[in-house]
């Protein structure tokens, strides 16, 4: 009983600063959306994503851009669902989405693995992640709405980020779910043609590596609601070593 | 009220400082301490006797954090009620908490006496500021705060398996790091 006298005597002794770090932690944890308010408002570029795709991946240090970097994709695979559950349960992702209201249209993933080192700005930046990527469709009352996900395993995180482009962009609004994460919504077209564009609306979703964008088509905002109470934060990645038990 | 509004109400001497204090921190300190205990009524005699043991102290005492100052005198009542408690029996997820860390720790009778606490307490500190602030936060929730695996998991948005193998983990590098520094010497 001696040694455990001690032992408790020893863990009673760590560090006052650790315990108040958790304490402090504890009261930030909730606040991880805040970093929303830093990504740039212009009125073209409104959403910052992921990394796949033809679109150029930015490495950015407290979200100035540095310089764009275009992504070879690696090794890739592509994947088809019959619902949203069956493509999370077959990643084990522990996803951020509990349900996605409506009939589903398709779902379709890729994931890709990368281990390159690729030049930001005037340095170079170790970009070894894994990726996967799932995109979702449904349709819901009269209109339509596509979910694209990235939930990234590696050293991303915040300082990357993809770029889309909406074409006359406005009526920018927020709306706080019933988990309190305050989401901007965003109108406008993704294509500048005026006779074949239609309307959309967009959010970004987003957490330490996870990264995600939803396209609204003819749906009200209520119903947008709808969706957006669905998302909470479930996702936490894996150490990358560790994901591949290295 | 926040803490600094408590921490004047103390210096006041005012009546209300103490209702206060339980109102902003009650519900933690009785997590902390029947996490120890698993006895409701102990834990709101220790709870209570913190609170009394913060109004001697304060003044003079100004702690860097309220909070934490007013936890580690609860922790501190609850061990010392449940050493007296159990004398040899064994029965909280405090004492499975320990076990994993003597786990760690090994032929620790013999380490005790060849290093004081406050040494050892010393290698701890200095091997986890070297640690990720998660895995630091993850360690000092199981081992100071008492938590169960599956509570820290939920309160950081974790999944449980994420902090059981961030547990595990953290043990082994901070047994390497302790016979680097001459534990098992």
């Amino acid at each position: 009983m001696d040694s455990r006298k001690n032992l408790e005597e020893t863990i009673s002794k760590i560090s006052n600063e650790f315990i108040i770090e958790t304490l402090k932690y504890d009261e930030e944890s909730n606040s991880w959306m805040r970093w929303f308010n830093f990504l740039p408002k212009v009125a073209v570029v409104i959403l910052a994503v992921g990394f796949v795709g033809t679109a150029s991946v930015i490495a950015a240090t407290n979200y100035e851009r540095l310089k764009e970097i275009t992504v070879d994709k690696d090794v890739i695979t592509k994947y088809s669902f019959e619902s949203y559950k069956n493509a999370v349960d077959f990643f084990g992702i522990d996803s951020n989405f509990r349900n996605l209201p409506g009939m589903t249209e398709s779902v379709s993933a890729n994931d890709f693995r990368k281990e390159e080192t690729m030049q930001a700005g005037e340095g170079l930046v170790r970009m070894d992640m894994v990726n996967t990527t799932i995109i979702s469709c449904f349709q819901l009352n009269v209109g339509s709405y596509k979910v694209v996900e990235h939930y990234v395993v590696g050293a991303v995180g915040k300082n990357a980020f993809l770029v889309e482009n909406l074409y006359e962009a406005g009526n920018e609004r927020t709306y706080v779910n019933t988990n309190g994460m305050e989401f901007t919504l965003v109108d406008g077209y993704e294509t500048e043609n005026e006779e074949t564009r239609e309307k959309i609306t967009k959010v970004l979703l987003g957490s330490d590596h996870y990264f995600g964008v939803i396209s609204f088509r003819g749906m009200s905002d209520a119903d947008i609601h709808g969706v957006l109470d669905c998302f909470e934060v479930n996702y936490v990645a894996p150490e990358y070593e560790h994901y591949y038990g290295n | 009220m926040d803490e600094q509004n408590i921490l004047n109400l103390f210096n006041q001497r005012a009546e209300n400082a103490v209702s206060e204090l339980s109102k902003r921190y009650g519900s933690k300190c009785m997590s902390i301490a029947v996490g120890i205990l698993k006895s409701r009524e102990d834990a709101e005699e220790c709870v209570n006797d913190a609170y009394f043991a913060v109004w001697n102290s304060i003044p003079p005492e100004r702690p860097q954090s309220l909070e934490a100052f007013l936890y580690g005198i609860v922790r501190n009542n609850s061990l010392m009620k449940y050493r007296y408690n159990t004398a040899e029996k064994r029965n909280s997820h405090y004492d499975i908490a320990l076990d994993e860390l003597e786990d760690c720790l090994k032929s620790s009778d013999e380490v005790w006496n060849k290093l004081a606490a406050d040494e050892i307490s010393g290698l701890i500190n200095l091997f986890l500021e070297k640690q990720k602030k998660v895995d630091r936060i993850i360690f000092i929730k199981r081992y100071w705060f008492s938590m169960k695996p599956q509570d820290i998991a939920k309160e950081m948005k974790l999944t449980k398996n994420y902090v059981n193998v961030h547990l595990h983990r953290t043990r082994k590098m901070l047994q390497c790091f302790l016979e680097k520094e001459g534990y098992h010497g």
